[in-house]
């Protein structure tokens, strides 16, 4: 028997009594075992999985209420406690570290709603990249296509979801780290405003702009799994005003994504197009804050042992720990002045709508992003068009655009608190045939 | 005359001093270069805005 592996089918199957949790956790640890070569998996936790879906089944056998994600697998990136597992961030020097004493906030209450956690994903080190190329785990593949990047930090995270491993994951985005393995790999995910949903038993990365989230395979899912993991969340409808964002935004994309988005244009249309001065600043501002808060987070770990570290992070993070405080306070007040003119574009539109990416994933052996005509490193260069957007705390709903070859996503923005609404919109596209996941699965 | 490009020793050893640590000599190539590229972005941060970029 074939599972539909959406949340919400596997869900009703399993709460109905059609299918058991335990069968859905067994077909998710044989997928995940038969996807080594995707290196999106660090660590497959089968005895709790089936421990879960056991518990599961048995409230189903009781007669009680299984929850709302009943025997829907997942998992999450390797930055969220699992009790009784090392909490890694990616990061070799904490392979052995102790076992966190609890699970994340997060985790407990998708297993309160029955969700059954299945493994933990592979990352960039301590999330500091866009491509999950890690010293210790490798190079997170891209399921559509194994010579290309599934994008980062939380590549694991989208990989799994996209290769059908797991119905849904959970991951974490500083400047861009789940929009653009989302839009790298072809699914839906989203980043909340910021400090909405729960960062207790999360490693940190950077305060000020960190958030966890998750990805999907439709734009359902994402409703469900956010009603369970955001607690209280608010229902919305999907009618929006939309404007897509130009200037910058719409800058150095190739033709995939230039042709991507005059689709998109037309399927919206009138889409009026908007435009925002200083990006190129609050991007920088956003590089600064980022170096500035990780680099400090780390500086005693550093002094003592800077050896133990991946160094493509290890000489970011010292030169980010450097900084001088006035320096970071100057970033900051770049934010304030930049979010003056999102306040008013707010006032007219409800979504903002820009590409995530400037064009579908680099490759592996070719690890590079084009900026104004001139080859960059993809690893720290892939935000371009994410950083602008965190750096404010503004949610974002990422979806991915109906086009032939490799994946390419958009980021659907709305002012804060709006996150609801964004889900709405995303579902509405995707009713309507504008947006949907291509999953990669071979199962 | 013409201003002077400090080494990736004088940028690492600045670094070092700033945190009182001793910069491994691994470390001294990547951290100058990431020295030179948060020096690119500080003097972008620190532009007027312009319309578009």
């Amino acid at each position: 028997m074939t599972i539909d592996f959406n949340a919400a089918t596997i869900a009703e199957q399993v709460r109905s009594g059609a299918l058991s949790a335990i069968a859905v956790a067994q077909e998710a640890l044989r997928r995940i075992k038969a996807s080594d070569s995707l290196l999106a998996v660090t660590r497959c936790l089968e005895h709790r999985a089936l421990q879960e879906a056991a518990a599961v089944d048995a409230k189903i056998a009781r007669g009680e209420d299984p929850g709302a994600l009943a025997g829907v697998p997942y998992a999450v990136k390797d930055l969220f406690a699992v009790a009784g597992l090392p909490t890694t961030a990616g990061a070799a020097r904490l392979e052995f570290a102790e076992p966190a004493p609890a699970d994340a906030v997060a985790i407990a209450r998708l297993q309160a709603a029955g969700a059954v956690l299945t493994a933990t994903l592979n990352m960039d080190e301590f999330a500091y990249g866009f491509v999950t190329d890690n010293a210790r785990w490798g190079i997170t593949r891209n399921p559509h296509d194994r010579a290309c990047f599934a994008g980062g930090s939380s590549g694991g995270s989208a990989a799994a979801v996209a290769g059908g491993l797991v119905s849904f994951a959970l991951g974490s985005d500083t400047n861009g780290s789940i929009r653009i393995p989302a839009s790298l790999c072809g699914v839906f995910g989203i980043k909340p405003t910021h400090g909405a949903l729960p960062m207790t038993g999360v490693y940190p990365f950077v305060d000020t702009f960190d958030d966890i989230g998750f990805f999907t395979r439709t734009a359902h899912d994402l409703a469900l799994v956010d009603a369970v993991v955001r607690e209280n969340a608010a229902p919305a409808t999907g009618a929006a005003k939309a404007a897509l964002l130009g200037g910058w935004f719409t800058q150095n994309l190739t033709t995939e994504m230039r042709d991507a988005l005059a689709v998109l244009t037309d399927a919206l249309a009138p889409l009026p197009v908007v435009d925002v001065a200083g990006v190129a600043q609050a991007r920088s501002a956003a590089f600064v804050i980022t170096a500035y808060e990780g680099g400090t987070l780390h500086a005693a770990a550093l002094r003592q042992d800077a050896l133990s570290y991946d160094p493509a992070t290890r000489d970011r993070l010292i030169a980010g720990a450097a900084l001088p405080a006035a320096v970071h306070a100057e970033a900051l007040a770049v934010r304030d002045r930049f979010a003056l003119q999102f306040h008013a574009l707010f006032d007219r539109f409800d979504v903002l709508i820009a590409p995530v990416t400037m064009g579908p994933a680099p490759r592996i052996d070719h690890p590079v992003v084009v900026i104004d005509g001139e080859e960059k490193p993809a690893r720290a260069n892939l935000g371009l068009l994410t950083q602008p957007i965190s750096f404010l705390g503004l949610p974002v709903v990422t979806v991915p655009l109906v086009v032939p070859g490799m994946p390419l996503g958009v980021q659907l923005i709305g002012a804060k608190g709006s996150d609801p609404m964004l889900i709405a919109y995303a579902a509405e596209l995707e009713r309507e045939g504008i947006v949907g996941c291509t999953v990669a699965e071979g199962f | 005359m013409t201003d002077q490009v400090p080494s990736d020793d004088a940028l690492a050893k600045a670094v070092g001093d700033a945190l009182d640590m001793d910069v491994p000599k691994a470390c001294v190539p990547g951290v100058a270069a990431n020295v030179r590229l948060l020096e690119h972005h500080i003097a972008i941060m620190r532009q007027p805005a312009q319309p578009g970029r």
